[in-house]
């Protein structure tokens, strides 16, 4: 059925008040239908009516069209509603630009998810074990430490007996090395892989196991006992450290990983030494 | 008078729709983009937290100028200086696109309260700087001296009145041969008068390892 010429008009009158022209086709059905509505309902009332005369009454029950018009410009604000268009435009394109990144970057999402461990140099070599070390124990230490924005934890321990120089004049002897794999789990993604390079050692005979930095920034003696330890690995929400406790006293029955660069102790670590003679 | 609840309520499902996917979407790319830091600040926050330095009061912001041709080639743009209680912690951070990133370490250093004036450390490459404790509230200048060699030894002074809260910063365009570290520095500064208020000893290695005589 084609429209009523005078209900087209109409509309377009209505229309012609109302700024915001995206809204226009959906205005006009609907005005439309409500004006084939009564239309219909006069016809049915009164049989006999001459069409132009139900049309002429339908439109003006309508009321005045810019009158109308005017509050229907009130209703669809120009400016709520190119807002909604340019943010549903917005965020659709946000959408299909996050969509395509994720696809081509979704090996690395589901490694920020999964964290898999990944043991470093240190650990590797004592887990190939090629020989010159015998290992004493392989486990993994229930060792947990909550510090700051850190949970710490170790995956997986390895303790080994080997000679090497132990003092200033070179004489060679037994002693222990802890290679460690530690976990750093944070919450906050933006804080990942916490720098442990102060990161020292001391035993529960009291040897202290120097840090990596410490050795750098003093030039100690390539003999002292030292703790090594670096990023292997870093997701947003964990790293692993290769951390390495070598020249063990064999008598020490543990070992205690400590950060105290400020003068507190930060991180605090202690891992028993299954294996070593303090176990007997 | 025409009434439009069904169009009132498509609009508002649409926009209802609109923010679930806004919702969505933005934490999914903010993990898809590697979690950026929006602020230069941020960033250098970050960099405290990781070295375990804790939240310090932040006394310093220095900015792309005063660091350095060195330090910008090296995209350095900023840096700060914050401290907490006797430690002072110095870190750059670099901007990559609309974000920041925290670029290499921190650099902690202890100040001891019983020197009024006391040069903490020095960094010698990318971005050439020395770092100045001060205890003294009326000093509003203060300025380095060391021995420099262009051709011969020489002594090399640097003002500066850009403080932070308990210390100078100064970015050094030339190079400092840094032998023996603050012991090869002479530290003063001044009040707002440009008097005097306090200096360090002369160094002793001037006259008898650079042969520089005053």
């Amino acid at each position: 059925m084609s429209a009523n010429p005078a209900f087209v008009d109409f509309c377009t009158r209505v229309c012609a008040c109302v700024r915001f022209r995206p809204d226009h086709p959906s205005i006009q059905r609907e005005l439309m239908g409500h004006l084939e509505d009564r239309y219909d309902a006069i016809l049915e009332q009164e049989k006999g009516i001459l069409l132009a005369d139900a049309q002429a009454r339908t439109v003006a029950a309508m009321g005045d069209p810019e009158s109308l018009g005017r509050y229907l410009d009130q209703m669809h604000s120009p400016f709520w509603g190119w807002l909604q268009i340019w943010l549903r435009r917005a965020v659709w394109l946000l959408a299909a630009v996050t969509i395509v990144l994720a696809l081509l970057r979704l090996e690395p999402l589901r490694a920020c998810l999964t964290a898999p461990v990944q043991h470093g140099y240190v650990m590797e070599y004592r887990i190939e074990n090629n020989g010159s070390y015998e290992i004493l124990a392989d486990w993994r230490p229930p060792s947990t430490l909550r510090a700051e924005d850190y949970t710490f934890s170790i995956e997986r321990a390895i303790l080994a007996r080997y000679r090497r120089t132990v003092g200033a004049d070179g004489e060679a002897g037994d002693v222990l090395s802890l290679a460690l794999t530690l976990k750093a789990a944070n919450i906050n993604p933006w804080l990942r892989g916490p720098d442990l390079s102060w990161l020292y050692a001391r035993d529960d005979l009291g040897n202290r196991y120097y840090a990596s930095e410490e050795i750098f920034t003093t030039s100690l003696p390539n003999y002292v006992r030292k703790t090594g330890s670096a990023a292997t690995v870093t997701y947003p929400f964990s790293s692993y450290y290769d951390v390495s406790v070598s020249g063990i006293d064999p008598a020490a029955a543990e070992v205690t990983l400590i950060f105290d660069r400020y003068g507190e102790n930060t991180v605090f670590l202690t891992i028993p030494l299954k294996g070593g003679a303090g176990h007997g | 008078m025409v009434r439009h609840p069904l169009r009132k309520r498509t609009r508002k499902q649409k926009l209802i729709c609109d923010a679930v996917i806004l919702l969505l979407c933005v934490p999914l790319l903010i993990a898809v983009l590697d979690f950026p830091i929006p602020t230069a600040e941020l960033a250098f926050r970050s960099a405290e937290a990781r070295h375990f330095f804790g939240r310090g009061e932040i006394v310093l912001d220095v900015n792309p100028d005063a660091l350095g041709k060195d330090a910008q080639e090296l995209y350095l743009n900023r840096a700060f200086v914050s401290r907490r209680g006797n430690w002072f912690a110095y870190a750059e951070v670099r901007r990559e696109l609309l974000f920041w990133q925290p670029s290499g370490g921190l650099t902690a250093l202890e100040h001891d309260p019983s020197k009024p004036l006391e040069l903490l450390a020095a960094k010698l490459w990318a971005g050439r700087w020395l770092l100045v404790a001060c205890d003294l509230p009326e000093a509003v200048s203060a300025e380095v001296t060391y021995p420099a060699n262009d051709g011969g030894w020489h002594l090399n002074t640097r003002r500066e009145t850009a403080a932070g809260q308990g210390c100078f910063f100064f970015a050094l365009d030339e190079v400092w041969q840094n032998r023996y570290g603050p012991e090869e520095v002479r530290l003063r500064c001044y009040d707002a008068a440009g008097n005097l208020i306090y200096e360090t000893p002369t160094p002793a290695v001037w006259s008898g390892e650079y042969g520089i005589s005053q």
